[in-house]
């Protein structure tokens, strides 16, 4: 990714992230006594669905480009090469098994 | 064309590009205001990076049924869970209030020194007030 482009990707998913981890932090914290029930009824939601998958994968993306900048400002190659990918990677398992997560709960399960 | 050919030739063959320069070290800096503030929202973003774990650790859990989720919640019940996840709450209310500063900067608004002090001081109390208010709301 170019320098620019990295520059304009961290502050676009920023700016979408400002009211996604608002909405996020005030729907957890309003749920966090409720028993399962409660709690699957509001992540089976269609809007929860389309919002918290926005929010794991433009938080994700956002995560590693912020720590890939630190990585460059602090850590020397090679170590800085293999920290990076491991990041990367690390990142990208999050937000997948998170993206299945959520889309599980999405799709009614049937039989 | 000529003139740029022979400024071509004479010039020497490009030397290996040096190492990128580091950043100075965080413990030969003096400790101000902005720099504090500025290393925090590099060390909240490093543990919400972290936190990430926690939040698709939740969603599968919720995702595999009543017994898994309610493991879950016993872990985040716990009195090291609690303190997890409010320190990750600030950390996140911290991050969001001074990734708003950054946003305003690039914007070329609030770069005067004595509205940086200004800003840095409302977004660290904002951030900390936001915190025991979704505490509050729990």
């Amino acid at each position: 990714m170019s320098a620019v482009k990295h520059w304009k990707s961290q502050r676009l998913s920023a700016v979408a992230l400002i009211p996604l981890t608002l909405w996020l932090l005030f729907s957890v914290a309003t749920l966090s006594s409720s028993e399962y029930e409660a709690v699957h009824h509001w992540l089976t939601q269609p809007m929860t669905t389309a919002l918290l998958g926005l929010f794991v994968i433009i938080a994700g993306h956002h995560a590693f480009l912020g720590v890939q900048v630190i990585l460059e400002d602090y850590v020397q190659n090679p170590l800085r090469r293999t920290a990076t990918i491991a990041v990367r990677l690390g990142l990208l398992l999050t937000t997948v098994l998170s993206v299945y997560a959520i889309y599980q709960m999405a799709i009614p399960t049937t039989g | 064309m000529e003139e740029l050919q022979t400024m071509t030739d004479s010039t020497p063959p490009i030397a290996p590009a040096p190492e990128q320069p580091l950043s100075p070290h965080l413990t030969v800096y003096k400790p101000q205001l902005t720099s504090v503030l500025s290393v925090l929202h590099r060390a909240t973003g490093s543990l919400l990076a972290i936190g990430t774990i926690l939040v698709c650790y939740w969603l599968l859990a919720a995702a595999s049924g009543p017994e898994s989720f309610a493991n879950a919640k016993m872990i985040f019940g716990s009195w090291i869970g609690q303190l997890i996840l409010f320190g990750w709450s600030w950390a996140a209310f911290y991050h969001l209030g001074n990734g708003i500063r950054h946003l305003c900067w690039d914007l070329g608004l609030g770069l005067e020194l004595k509205t940086v002090y200004r800003s840095g001081t409302v977004m660290f109390i904002t951030a900390l007030l936001l915190t025991l208010v979704l505490w509050g709301v729990a």
